[in-house]
């Protein structure tokens, strides 16, 4: 059932339509985005090349710059819930394992590394981030993203 | 900007893989106990600041490991340790709704901040909570109810990005 799966999407699934739109097409409905999660919190996988880690961390570090920078509220909400990591474990091909953890969730907002950059610092300047950001990941890019319901709180 | 660069896979595209990988080594299910005076079981203490443990559930076999979840959190919450408490408070359960490897359920525990030097081993929990038939029912219903087995790994937080 996995292993079926191994289909690429482009990096527009990453970022919003209207961010990284390609030419225009007959009207769809749009799929829903993989980076907005509807449950209680998300986790994401991200397998980086180990020469490109310091890309990725610098990009992220930007990225936590935009969202303090934003005036809108959504975006403090995701920056008060989104945590990242680094696995003392290698991933395959000797990547790097970054793991995203929000929780809580944001409503309704989407994860998109590479629109919140544009959003915020604006095109050219979001753009060259998000190009140094991409260039950094491995294949495949993502190895997990999981949209998750909270069973249990062990504390309360 | 091209909008071709970075492959996205469908949620727990790469998990199968990694599972039988080296990336994270994975565990057996956790051991029943068969002698659990004789036998110690494992221990499950993680080396980092965060840990994660992906759990690989049988699908008919869900309100059996959410039960024994349940009883988990009785045996953290009533134990006069105060470690056990200080392990609850930090420790999540979470269950994915995208199908996982063989028709398994996927759970997720997120244990943020890790105690250090606690041992986090369910059936060593349960069995410092119940005794006698009813902690070995748990722990056959927990062990029973695992697919292929766990996955644990230690992260080290890089940064909040809401601090």
């Amino acid at each position: 059932m996995l292993r079926r799966i191994v289909v690429g999407m482009a990096v527009g699934m990453l970022s919003a339509a209207t961010v990284f739109a390609q030419a225009a097409a007959p009207a769809q409905p749009a799929a829903p985005s993989p980076f907005v999660f509807s449950g209680d919190g998300g986790v994401i996988l991200n397998f980086v090349k180990a020469d490109k880690t310091a890309d990725f961390e610098m990009v992220m570090g930007k990225l936590k710059e935009a969202l303090a920078k934003s005036e809108k509220p959504e975006r403090k909400a995701q920056a008060a819930g989104w945590k990242y990591f680094k696995a003392s474990e290698p991933g395959p091909n000797g990547a790097v394992i970054y793991v995203f953890i929000m929780d809580p969730v944001a409503q309704g907002q989407e994860y998109s590394v590479g629109n919140i950059l544009v959003e915020v610092l604006g095109a050219t300047e979001g753009q060259a981030l998000y190009k140094t950001y991409s260039d950094s990941y491995a294949n495949p890019a993502i190895g997990a993203l999981l949209h998750l319901t909270k069973v249990a709180d062990l504390g309360k | 900007m091209t909008a071709t660069r970075i492959c996205v896979l469908a949620p727990l595209a790469v998990l199968g893989a990694l599972r039988a990988g080296p990336a994270f080594a994975q565990q057996p299910a956790p051991a029943a106990p068969m002698a659990q005076a004789t036998v110690a079981s494992p221990t499950r203490v993680f080396g980092s600041n965060t840990g994660v443990v992906l759990n690989f559930i049988k699908a008919d076999k869900t309100a059996d490991f959410e039960a024994v979840v349940a009883k988990l959190k009785e045996a953290l919450q009533s134990s006069p340790n105060a470690t056990r408490k200080e392990q609850a408070a930090s420790w999540k359960v979470y269950k994915s709704p995208d199908p996982g490897p063989a028709g398994s359920v996927l759970y997720i525990f997120i244990i943020d901040p890790v105690v250090k030097g606690a041992d986090y081993a369910v059936s060593t929990i349960l069995a410092e909570g119940f005794s006698g038939d009813e902690f070995s029912a748990l722990v056959k219903k927990y062990t029973e109810a695992y697919s292929t087995g766990q996955n644990f790994v230690n992260l080290s937080l890089v940064s909040e990005l809401g601090k």
